[in-house]
């Protein structure tokens, strides 16, 4: 479903040096997977999510990345967004003056469009959002408020996650969604991904504890450190990770 | 919305296109070709707005005035636009008193044509407890200059300055001068005016707020934020304030700025193509405006002027 080769990225830094921030990244996410990229801080995990949701101000300097057949840098993220890839955001963006139903249908009948439907129906989109919210556990009154405005923390990743059960995404990338959770919304998450699993859907978790891969077991974690993946293994390397520490592997990858 | 409407052409009085048999009789209206007079009586409560739609084909001029008496509860619309596409020049000077808590809604639409200009000086003076809420909407012109004298004269009276100047045309230059007089003990001021540049558009706010010495307890709050859609657009904020009071309180804040990139990357992530997120965030940030409008139906009216029906 995605490949990922030699992929290197760098952006310019405060003083516009440019700072290579990926060092060659090569992955491969097959069908019906679910893959968690761990690091430490600074490692590039994030970088690695905003690139492949298309965000602007990374410079692409080497590699490719293909989704299903085509070249994913040719496409604009609300291209990417309709061929199905979706960002849950480490940092929801608060948008006053947009109402939050209004936007989360306006994404619903964009994507729609695009696969040539008919926009949904309005009894239909609020039975729909309606449930939806009740599987992450909103209050339906942030329906009439503006998209993120004056959520707290839990609230904006819920809202991430009702956003993901609604559009429905082929390729799910949840970057540190799990961050700044209580155990409650932390499995709601994990619940709202563990309903999406099938065999045809792919997740990226990116995350720096091992407590959401208890909730949502991982098919294969990745261990970034410096713009690199160092090491790869089974749902026990994340369970050695807790145990020893970045340290260990950043030794042992000899990075 | 459905106004008591009354027309004007080039200051003019048009009788037969106008319902003055809707007007109530004890409210006073006379006119001459150069002016309007209005006044409304003590206790009078209008559910439905007045509305005053001046179409313009050449320069005019107009002098009016308007009482509102003590209690009243008026709703009062000004629209200006052309007649014919013509261009016109239109001065209009405006002079209001407010009686002791009187409450006067004020709308005004600027709509004329992109050959036009228009100057407006605007004058209010507040007795006690009174409430003037303004909202003045500019979507036309060539230049348009408003300049806006508010005097709380007596002590509790309050007023409420809004303002939304959608400019997207090269060399418009749309300009606000406002100013309130705290003169008298417990009064409370707010403006609060935003504006969408685009093109050559430019546009000038000075939002000026006076406490006199013995105005006591005072409360003013200002903003104007910009939004520029274009690198040739300019907007100038210029905040002053002078205080001669103790035991006050006075906010300021003004914003020149572009739309938030993060905010495009997060609606296109969704899906929404770039152009129809960026509609969106502009609208959004004019709806923070239109939504003061006390009155719903004028508050939808003017949304639909500005083209920002985005919440469906």
């Amino acid at each position: 479903m995605l490949k990922i080769k030699n992929l290197h990225v760098s952006i310019l830094d405060e003083n516009q040096k440019k700072k290579e921030i990926l060092r060659g990244i090569s992955l491969e996410i097959a069908p019906g997977t679910v893959h968690a990229i761990m690091g430490p801080n600074g490692s590039g995990k994030s970088t690695l999510a905003n690139v492949l949701a298309g965000r602007e101000g990374y410079e692409i300097t080497d590699g490719e990345i293909k989704f299903r057949d085509k070249n994913l840098f040719d496409l604009a993220p609300e291209e990417r967004a309709t061929e199905g890839v979706f960002l849950a955001f480490q940092y929801p963006v608060e948008i006053p003056g947009v109402n939050n139903m209004y936007f989360l249908k306006a994404a619903l009948n964009s994507l729609r469009k695009k696969r040539n439907l008919p926009p949904i129906d309005a009894y239909d989109f609020l039975q729909l959002v309606k449930s939806k919210m009740k599987e992450v556990g909103m209050d339906e009154k942030f329906l009439s408020r503006a998209v993120n405005e004056g959520f707290s923390g839990g609230e904006k990743k819920r809202n991430e996650i009702l956003q993901m059960l609604m559009l429905e995404p082929s390729f799910a990338i949840l970057d540190e969604t799990d961050s700044g959770l209580d155990i409650d919304a932390l499995q709601m998450v994990a619940q709202g991904v563990n309903s999406l699993r099938n065999t045809e859907r792919s997740f990226m978790m990116v995350t720096h504890y091992q407590r959401l891969l208890n909730y949502i077991v991982p098919d294969v974690v990745h261990v970034m450190a410096k713009g690199k993946i160092i090491k790869s293994g089974d749902k026990s390397l994340a369970l050695l990770l807790e145990e020893k520490g970045y340290g260990w592997i950043e030794g042992e990858g000899g990075v | 919305m459905n106004p008591i409407s009354f027309i004007f052409l080039n200051g003019e009085f048009q009788k037969k296109q106008s319902a003055i048999a809707a007007l109530p009789k004890e409210v006073e209206f006379q006119c001459t070709p150069k002016s309007i007079f209005l006044r409304f009586p003590k206790m009078l409560t209008l559910k439905t707005p007045i509305q005053f739609v001046f179409l313009g084909t050449k320069k005019y001029e107009l002098n009016n005035t308007i009482i509102v008496e003590e209690n009243c509860r008026i709703n009062f619309i000004e629209e200006y636009s052309n007649h014919l596409d013509k261009k016109n020049e239109t001065h209009v000077n405006t002079e209001i008193t407010l009686h002791p808590h009187a409450h006067f809604d004020f709308y005004k639409l600027q709509k004329e044509n992109s050959g036009s200009s228009h100057h407006a000086n605007f004058s209010v003076t507040q007795r006690e407890s009174s409430q003037l809420q303004m909202f003045t909407m500019d979507c036309g012109g060539l230049t348009a200059k408003h300049a806006i004298k508010v005097q709380l004269a007596e002590k509790h009276a309050s007023c409420a300055l809004h303002g939304l100047y959608l400019l997207e045309h090269d060399q418009q230059h749309v300009e606000h001068q406002v100013l309130v007089d705290h003169i008298a003990p417990f009064g409370k001021s707010a403006m609060f005016y935003k504006g969408v540049l685009d093109n050559d558009a430019e546009a000038k706010f000075t939002g000026r707020v006076k406490v006199h010495a013995g105005a006591k307890q005072s409360k003013a709050a200002q903003e104007n934020h910009h939004l520029l859609l274009s690198k040739r657009a300019i907007a100038k904020s210029e905040p002053e304030l002078e205080i001669y009071a103790n035991d006050i309180q006075c906010t300021h804040g003004a914003t020149v700025g572009q739309i938030d990139p993060a905010a495009i990357f997060y609606l296109c992530s969704r899906g929404m193509d770039r152009a129809t997120a960026i509609d969106y965030l502009c609208k959004a940030f004019s709806t923070e405006v239109l939504n003061k409008i006390k009155l719903e139906s004028v508050r939808e009216y003017m949304t639909r002027e500005a083209g920002c029906n985005v919440q469906s």
